[in-house]
């Protein structure tokens, strides 16, 4: 296939064909993406041949709802899940962005967790087993389906979160939980930035076991810091009244929780910063984000628990003066021992900046991993600087 | 044949980087090192060296390294799984010098430890903060954050707090030729693959662990705990598919059977549980005091239905107190009905779990011997205890076989061989019966990773 022309997209059905198409691709030195690209989006180094979807992998195995576990193949959508899981009165509690329509393959790949990640965990958590094919078509039948495991080297946490890069995950065992009886929303908006950063260390310094707590600022309108709350409705309710008084009645109020995880990506060709730090840097490394990318009107979300800040905008017409901008707010949030991830973006800013800092002194580990398990170097390093840093 | 003393140049060597105390050649002091919890394996190793940081652990596996001499990582040895036993030549390298917290920050709720900090002592330095540290395993008093991470541990309350792995946030790595690699960690977690991810559970075969970086969780408001007595130990399995169904997250279910209640009340952990019950199912839910006694009335009709006989609750700290002491002594407690006991640790999808018990004690009776029950229900984690006498060999044959007949019940099942004490030496003759040669080959290639001659605990992990 000629550099610049589309690539070949297959959807195969099966973990066999996925396999197959991966011997064939090493085979013949063919370079392979895998995904749609709906929870994060890299321009290609390096353009692929292939691309593998998994839309078609969406056969269901075993579904145990007196479990709470199940095993689904890797294309099935959150939506899809929804519809088998609901009507037992249960959910896989990973909320991200664009669930609905994002597959379950995806989300494991990207190691997505959502706003709920405090009181359920993050998908490595949350993933019991999968089946991951290797880069030159071996099938690794990895983990198990019950909830506590811990035979042999733990590959499946590996795979979770690797981004395509070491294989193609066509299967995943899962565990649910409990649809919540109580699904309820303190929200406090409008406040000054001194007063929102206050509310946020207030909640931050809860003992009460929060779901998850997000502060989004929008250009142009007031931020609002959403605390959500799940379980009995006991506790809710009196986990609500708890905030409600912290937070002070006059600048919160309560209500239900409706939709999902506000931050990520709107989709398209939009640019999407994901960064991570500790949560008590939150909001410095938030002020500095909206300072250095101020010219381009991000809009920012951050779950204040567990200290990541989602960072979007529109798009960047100079791509130069932005990738300038992206570069520094990294150096400043690796100072701050953080890390900053171009989850979307455009390919003149990728080639500036590269999606990830360095891996540190553990990427020439990565590197051995990523070559035992993609020998032929089929899957490409996708946004991973597997060298030591 | 045992394996020569380390070359006194050698030992001069380590001596300088750990000093006198640092360094145990003399071959009856080994012997403390010759098992771990598991004391059907024995093996003493060549010298044990006990270093006191990251930087003294490098010196020594440089040394190590150079002299091609395979280490073998050891916490406070109460594994359960011969995992910490070296063989082969190998030098110990004890953590147990290793004891201090390096940080803990209760703002962002996380604590830097090194590996030879006991389990408890750190939610013991949380608590007053509101904190703790959620992984409880049942040696919690006396095992270490580093052997926690090597094992992957669990404990009662990880049915809803989850295990190590949910927890440890960031590592310092030292890997067998001396290099130091720090992962992850709070913050960094975007940088490239989960190394930590992979690193927990690795049983020693990768490096060890000098820094650790844990995440701490506030201490519940309100715990509430009560027992369920059945005669039958299949009707407490039946409960605890109830409770589960139910939509109730307990903390914690926990089932002893008969035999276990009864070497429990013949000890000095006696908890008053009745003698002639034929199971009992500890269950506790924690969190904001509201709404805790409703969980409780519904978990209470969830045993009463599935045949409880009696359901007792704990009113005061000093009684739940005492029927986690029963538990949790309950492998100390055996130890006065049978001189050896082999510990099973597979785990099955919850629903089976009447089903397993079931056949477990069918094999049990077939084969003449005695197993006693102590579990962690919620998880499906079993702990079917073999109890013998090692000096009868004729018995010793029946347990092996028996032990063998119970691990493949629990696989058909669809469950897994080991939930929380890992392969080890113990269990590496049954990954085969969960993982083909595809995937126990990548597994090695990943250890290979970290460790190209394989010079990290051999002879553990893969058959």
């Amino acid at each position: 296939m000629s550099a610049g022309s589309d690539p070949r997209v297959v959807q195969p059905e099966s973990t066999e064909e996925v396999a197959h198409i991966l011997r064939e691709a090493t085979a013949a030195g063919q370079r392979v993406r895998v995904g749609r690209g709906s929870l994060a989006g890299w321009p290609d180094r390096d353009p692929p041949d292939l691309v593998i979807s998994a839309d078609r992998l969406t056969r269901v195995g075993i579904y145990e709802p007196a479990d709470l576990t199940g095993e689904f193949g890797a294309g099935i959508t959150g939506g899809g899940l929804r519809e088998l899981t609901q009507p037992n009165g249960q959910w896989l509690p990973l909320d991200p962005w664009n669930w609905q329509a994002a597959s379950l393959g995806g989300l494991v790949a990207m190691g997505r967790g959502g706003l709920v990640e405090p009181l359920y965990g993050a998908p490595r958590d949350l993933v019991l087993g999968l089946t991951l094919v290797t880069g030159d078509g071996r099938i690794l039948e990895l983990g198990g389906r019950v909830v506590k495991n811990v035979a042999g080297f733990d590959l499946v946490r590996l795979a979770v979160g690797s981004r395509g890069v070491l294989g193609v995950i066509t299967r995943i065992s899962i565990r649910f939980f409990p649809l919540p009886e109580s699904d309820r929303l303190v929200e406090v908006r409008g406040a000054a930035p001194a007063d929102l950063e206050e509310a946020e260390r207030s909640v931050q310094s809860s003992m009460l076991p929060l779901a998850g707590v997000i502060t989004g600022t929008r250009p142009g309108s007031e931020p609002v810091l959403r605390v959500r709350l799940q379980g009995n409705r006991e506790p809710v309710a009196a986990q609500e009244r708890e905030l409600l008084d912290d937070l002070g009645p006059q600048r919160a109020s309560s209500g239900p929780w409706v939709g999902d995880d506000p931050s990520g990506p709107n989709g398209g060709d939009g640019i999407h910063l994901q960064i991570r730090t500790r949560p008590s840097r939150l909001a410095e490394v938030r002020s500095r984000a909206l300072d250095e990318l101020g010219p381009w009107g991000p809009e920012t979300d951050s779950h204040v628990l567990t200290g990541r800040l989602d960072v979007r905008l529109g798009s960047a017409d100079d791509t130069e003066a932005f990738g300038r901008a992206v570069s520094s707010l990294r150096s400043e949030v690796e100072m701050l021992r953080g890390s900053l991830v171009l989850d979307r973006g455009p390919a003149a800013v990728l080639a500036q900046v590269g999606a990830m800092g360095g891996a540190g002194p553990g990427g020439g580990l990565m590197a051995r991993l990523k070559a035992q398990l993609d020998p032929g170097g089929t899957l490409g390093p996708g946004p991973f600087s597997l060298e030591d840093s | 044949m045992s394996a020569p003393p380390l070359p006194d140049s050698i030992q001069r060597e380590l001596r300088a980087i750990v000093g006198d105390e640092g360094l145990i050649t003399d071959p009856r002091k080994l012997l403390v090192y010759e098992s771990d919890g598991l004391t059907a394996y024995r093996m003493a190793p060549r010298a044990v060296v006990l270093p006191r940081d990251t930087e003294e652990v490098r010196r020594v596996m440089v040394i190590l390294a150079r002299e091609g001499v395979p280490v073998v990582p050891r916490g406070a040895g109460t594994g359960l799984s011969g995992g910490s036993l070296a063989g082969e030549d190998a030098v110990t390298v004890a953590t147990t010098r290793m004891t201090r917290i390096l940080d803990l920050d209760p703002v962002d709720r996380l604590a830097v430890v090194q590996p030879g900090v006991l389990n408890a002592h750190l939610s013991r330095a949380a608590a007053p903060h509101g904190l703790h540290y959620a992984p409880d395993p049942s040696s919690q008093t006396a095992c270490t954050l580093g052997g926690n991470v090597a094992e992957n541990s669990g404990g009662p309350h990880c049915l809803k707090y989850g295990v190590t792995s949910r927890y440890v946030t960031g590592l310092t790595v030292v890997l067998p030729d001396g290099s130091v690699v720090e992962l992850g960690g709070a913050g960094r977690d975007l940088q490239g693959l989960d190394l930590v991810g992979l690193f927990v559970g690795s049983e020693g075969c990768m490096g060890i662990a000098t820094e650790i970086e844990v995440s701490l969780v506030p201490v519940p408001r309100g715990i509430r705990t009560m027992l369920g007595i059945f005669d039958e130990l299949e009707d407490a399995g039946r409960a605890v598919t109830e409770i589960i169904s139910t939509g109730l997250l307990p903390a914690a279910l926990e089932i002893m059977d008969g035999e276990t209640i009864r070497a429990v009340e013949a000890s000095v952990f006696a908890a008053g549980y009745p003698t002639d019950a034929g199971a009992a199912l500890v269950v506790e839910f924690d969190g904001v005091e509201e709404g805790l006694d409703r969980d409780l009335d519904r978990a209470e009709a969830c045993c009463m239905g599935s045949g409880a006989r009696e359901v007792r609750r704990a009113s005061a700290a000093e009684e739940r107190a005492a029927l986690w002491k029963g538990r949790k002594k309950a492998f100390g407690a055996m130890g006065r009905i049978a001189p050896d006991l082999l510990v099973q640790d597979a785990t099955v999808p919850r629903t089976r779990l009447p089903e397993v018990l079931r056949r477990i004690s069918e094999i049990g009776t077939r084969y003449r011997l005695r197993v006693a029950n102590v579990f962690h229900a919620g998880d499906g984690n079993l702990h079917p205890n073999i109890l013998f006498d090692r000096r009868d060999a004729e018995e010793l044959e029946r347990v092996e076989a028996a032990s063998k007949e119970i691990m493949q019940v629990c696989v058909d099942a669809g469950g897994t061989i080991t939930g929380e004490h890992g392969v080890g030496i113990d269990k590496r003759k049954h990954m085969g019966l969960i993982f083909n040669d595809v995937v126990l080959a990548a597994m090695s290639e990943a250890r290979r990773a970290w460790d190209p001659e394989e010079r990290m605990n051999p002879g553990k992990v893969l058959p």
